[in-house]
């Protein structure tokens, strides 16, 4: 019986160390008569074919030996969902603070560099994030520890999570967005009104390069967030909670504009008739505007704010 | 039905019964090989990993008691039920009619 034995003593490591040799011992009993048995049947001695069918039918050796142990899970099917719910909360919300990390850094120029930067941002706090909520799961599993907002539930926590969408507020959100969007990718150009030689001696200043792809990146999930509301006809909890984290991103880039030294450049010798206060008016322009939009933001921010709760 | 699907579940409704089967047969007394050859006789086929180890947990509930006897010149560890385990298996027994009774009335309905 030389394949039960090393099935066995492989077995015994697995085995819980206060019944190891008493389950040993029973199981080479009851092996050894059901393999006497089959080679009785046939009327010869047993062989290693014998053997090998017996435990083949037994099963490998680790599961085996894992059935003799109380069932335990690193997070049983109970947490599990609550698993799933608070990874992918917290992996948006890591995800988004990455974004926004990158953002205040300042993206590179180049897009592929710049997609490729954020992916691995991406990549790298999902891994830790993973790691730790998996940790503290598989310790609620061990200490059996409850969760209030999953294992004490009740009905009187359910909230309207749908508010229908408001068209007048949306749509031109939506149009004014995609406007921005062309213009800023030069699919088209506004005519200021102004004299030529003083547009081809205005440039903007380098922080606009800078931030060339945030404000794109920006406007683009403004433009799909809303264009899915729009399709869907409702704002749900987390559409609403992705356009408050789009409008404290756009403030943020607001504000890295407003901390600007300077957004407009003058070349002074295109334009030697010019006085000198013009590009500190066109900087003030800028600036106005630029805290009327982050004004607007806050605006659309308090109603998206107010949805997601 | 998906591949495998129907094995599936008729495992899952075995399973909830075995430990009654057990329970019952071992009214007598057995040890682990044995009690697997009375089961399929009767027509309950258990693997040998989900026996030995099931008989080893309802030992340690109390339910059934063993010693370690010879039998044709070999030891062997016998099973029988405890006295515990003749009250859970009286409790179970009514639960089981019960719910015998339950699932075929509905059964009969649905083949009306």
């Amino acid at each position: 019986m030389e394949l039960v034995n090393t099935y066995l003593s492989e077995l015994r490591q697995h085995l819980p160390s206060d019944q190891r040799e008493d389950i040993v011992k029973e199981l080479r009993d009851n092996l050894v008569e059901e393999i006497r048995e089959l080679a009785e049947d046939r009327g010869t001695d047993p062989t290693i074919k014998d053997e090998r069918a017996v435990l083949a039918n037994l099963g490998h050796p680790i599961k085996v030996a894992g059935a003799y142990k109380a069932q335990r899970y690193l997070i049983g099917p109970d947490l599990y969902p609550a698993f799933l719910q608070t990874l992918r909360n917290t992996l948006l919300v890591g995800f988004f603070v990455v974004f926004l990390l990158r953002l205040a850094g300042g993206f590179d120029a180049d897009f592929w560099l710049a997609v490729k930067g954020l992916l691995f941002g991406f990549f790298e706090i999902g891994l830790w994030i993973t790691g730790i909520v998996g940790l503290v799961f598989v310790g609620l599993e061990a200490t059996g520890e409850k969760l209030s907002w999953y294992h004490s539930w009740s009905p009187d926590d359910l909230q309207l999570k749908t508010s229908v969408v408001n068209y007048a507020d949306t749509i031109p959100n939506l149009v004014f967005e995609g406007l921005f969007l062309l213009w800023w990718n030069s699919a088209f150009s506004l005519d200021w009104g102004m004299d030529d030689k003083l547009i081809n001696a205005i440039s903007l200043a380098p922080i606009w390069d800078k931030l060339f792809w945030p404000i794109n990146l920006v406007f683009a999930a403004f433009v799909g967030l809303h264009v899915l509301v729009l399709l869907r006809g409702v704002w749900q909890r987390w559409s609403a909670g992705v356009e408050l984290g789009l409008c404290v991103a756009l403030l943020v880039l607001v504000g890295i504009l407003l901390g600007a030294q300077a957004l407009v450049v003058i070349d002074q010798s295109q334009v030697h008739a010019l006085r000198d206060p013009t590009g500190a008016w066109l900087n003030r322009s800028v600036y106005v505007t630029l805290v009327v939009v982050a004004g607007l933001t806050v605006w659309d921010g308090v109603f998206a704010y107010g949805r997601a709760r | 039905m998906p591949e495998g699907a129907f094995d599936k579940l008729n495992s899952e409704l075995r399973r909830g019964a075995l430990v009654l089967a057990v329970l019952a047969q071992l009214r007598e007394e057995h040890y682990g090989y044995s009690l697997r050859k009375a089961l399929a006789e009767v027509d309950i086929s258990v693997e040998e990993g989900t026996l030995y180890p099931l008989i080893r947990r309802l030992e340690k509930q109390g339910l059934l008691r063993s010693e370690w006897r010879e039998e044709a010149k070999r030891k062997k560890r016998f099973y029988r039920l405890s006295a515990e385990g003749e009250s859970a298996l009286d409790v179970l027994s009514g639960e089981w009619m019960a719910l015998n009774e339950s699932i075929t009335s509905l059964l009969t309905d649905c083949d009306k």
